[in-house]
């Protein structure tokens, strides 16, 4: 996951802030405890989506405490007290970073790659500590690994095959422990959000990946549109992602959700679009990250 | 789950307003348009039933509050049916939309695959395309209900399915999606943390630590 899944904050109240939050820094603890300090670094926002959307699922609420922030002394902040899916959480982080580094040593050339080479090692040791802990989410994510690549190799790919892998891993992931109906909303729902990702983030990299002619499933429509804006393409990838993105809200509608469903559906709404305009719409090379 | 008021997601003593802006909120959120073709028509379905229920028990519960209140001609959100009840009326496809529909996906696509080119008329192509949106293909089941829909373009079942996923395409459904925040998307456009009178402010509250430790970060003052 690549940190495009997170809230649209002027949306949303304080409270649900200060939850969110305190989601955010309990992973964040988790993983300075269970790992290293260092693997704080990894930590992003779509796994806060992952935790959120799991907690909402029990029936029984988190205990929120606080803790002083590891990165800001002086700071206390809201935590959630540990629990087993806040561990899930930090060690699905680890595993999907691992491959992430992984798929990157391949694409990337010169000093970045170097630099690689040096961290991996670290990510091997955490990741082999991870695997242990969640076996499924590795048989998972690996096989997805191993698909997308296959399926990357393939001429003439539509964007939804190139989709599939990725997300029908995040589809699996989402639904893993769950049973009965909620079962195939969290798989679509997660299937979806997977989706919307990989799309975005075929979209955000579509320059680098031409100038390297590495794969990308939007480089037809990318090619297709000769205009100096590019605003045919934009609007296309665009329809796309709000399709996908729509499906996704559908499936949240059905979960039986205990709370925090305002902050959901801000992620799947607003953060959404935030997201997507800040790709597609707003000229090219924009930053899209505002701090929390 | 189980009282009225926690369906609609209120509280016991919400007022008459309150009831019928909750109910009609939830009842747009399981419409029909927005999961015909998808895979989860009949848990919609099975939901905006639930809703309705709720909401008739309230209306009955508080008859007097409901009746006085003025302007009282709620539109009650249908139950509505789903395709399987007109699959029936159409040919030899039935046994495909049988199997869509019981969640065999693999096994319908074989079937369809199967049927000749020259067969193949709007209802295959609505029919894949159902089986690409259930699998969460989008991109190809809109193209195959666009298909459908230009073959046979009288058909409503087959208008449904495209419309539902070319209005999400277009601009989203929900109106606090789009209108709702592009302005203050524009606006967060140029958020930035960090301010110059934040980093003087932090120099100079750093200098002043640094005065209390014996030693001075800026000189001038």
């Amino acid at each position: 996951m690549f940190g495009y899944v997170k809230v649209f904050k002027p949306e949303l109240k304080i409270v649900q802030y200060e939850t969110y939050k305190a989601f955010y820094c309990s992973v964040c603890k988790e993983l300075g405890h269970s790992y290293t300090p260092a693997a704080q670094l990894l930590l992003n926002y779509d796994i806060v989506f992952f935790l959120i959307l799991k907690d909402a699922l029990l029936a029984e609420k988190p205990c929120f405490v606080k803790k002083y922030c590891s990165f800001n002394p002086l700071k206390k902040c809201h935590c959630v007290q540990e629990s087993q899916l806040v561990k899930t959480a930090a060690n699905l982080l680890i595993i999907s970073a691992y491959h992430k580094l992984r798929d990157d040593i391949k694409d990337e050339r010169g000093l970045k790659r170097l630099l690689q080479f040096i961290i991996y090692p670290y990510f091997y040791l955490m990741w082999k500590r991870a695997k242990k802990r969640e076996p499924e989410f590795e048989k998972i994510i690996s096989q997805a690994m191993k698909t997308q690549a296959i399926v990357e190799q393939g001429e003439d790919l539509s964007i939804d095959a190139s989709a599939h892998p990725s997300a029908d891993a995040l589809g699996l992931i989402f639904c893993s422990g769950e049973e009965g109906e909620n079962k195939d909303i969290l798989y679509r729902l997660g299937y979806m959000v997977g989706r919307w990702v990989y799309i975005m983030d075929a979209a955000d990299d579509i320059e680098k990946d031409l100038k390297v002619k590495r794969f990308n499933p939007l480089k037809s429509l990318y090619l297709e549109d000769k205009s100096e804006m590019k605003s045919n393409f934009n609007n296309k990838a665009l329809e796309i992602l709000r399709a996908t993105a729509q499906e996704a809200r559908l499936a949240l509608n059905l979960l039986d959700i205990k709370r925090n469903k305002p902050i959901l559906e801000n992620i799947l709404n607003e953060g959404f679009n935030f997201s997507q305009a800040c790709i597609l719409r707003i000229e090219r090379g924009c930053k899209h990250e505002y701090s929390l | 789950m189980n009282t009225p008021y926690e369906i609609l997601g209120i509280s016991e003593n919400a007022d008459v307003q309150t009831v019928k802006n909750a109910y009609r909120e939830l009842a747009g959120k399981y419409s029909e348009e927005n999961y015909a073709g998808g895979p989860f028509e009949d848990l919609a379905k099975e939901k905006m039933r639930l809703i309705n229920k709720a909401y008739d028990d309230i209306v009955q519960s508080r008859a007097d509050e409901f009746k006085s209140d003025s302007g009282f001609t709620e539109r009650r959100y249908s139950e509505y049916s789903t395709w399987k009840n007109h699959g029936n009326a159409h040919s030899g496809l039935g046994d495909i939309r049988a199997k869509i529909l019981s969640g065999r996906i693999d096994d319908a696509q074989t079937l369809l695959d199967g049927m000749p080119p020259n067969q193949r008329n709007a209802e295959w192509f609505f029919l894949k395309g159902s089986i690409h949106h259930r699998r969460g293909w989008l991109e190809e089941a809109y193209e195959n209900y666009a298909r459908a829909c230009e073959m046979d373009p009288t058909n409503l079942e087959y208008r449904g399915a495209f419309d539902n996923l070319s209005i999400s395409r277009n601009k989203g459904r929900k109106k606090s999606t789009d209108e709702g925040t592009t302005g203050a998307t524009d606006c967060f456009h140029c958020y930035d943390g960090c301010d110059l009178c934040d980093i003087c402010g932090t120099l100079l509250c750093l200098d002043c630590c640094c005065e209390t430790m014996g030693c001075d970060l800026c000189d001038c003052c």
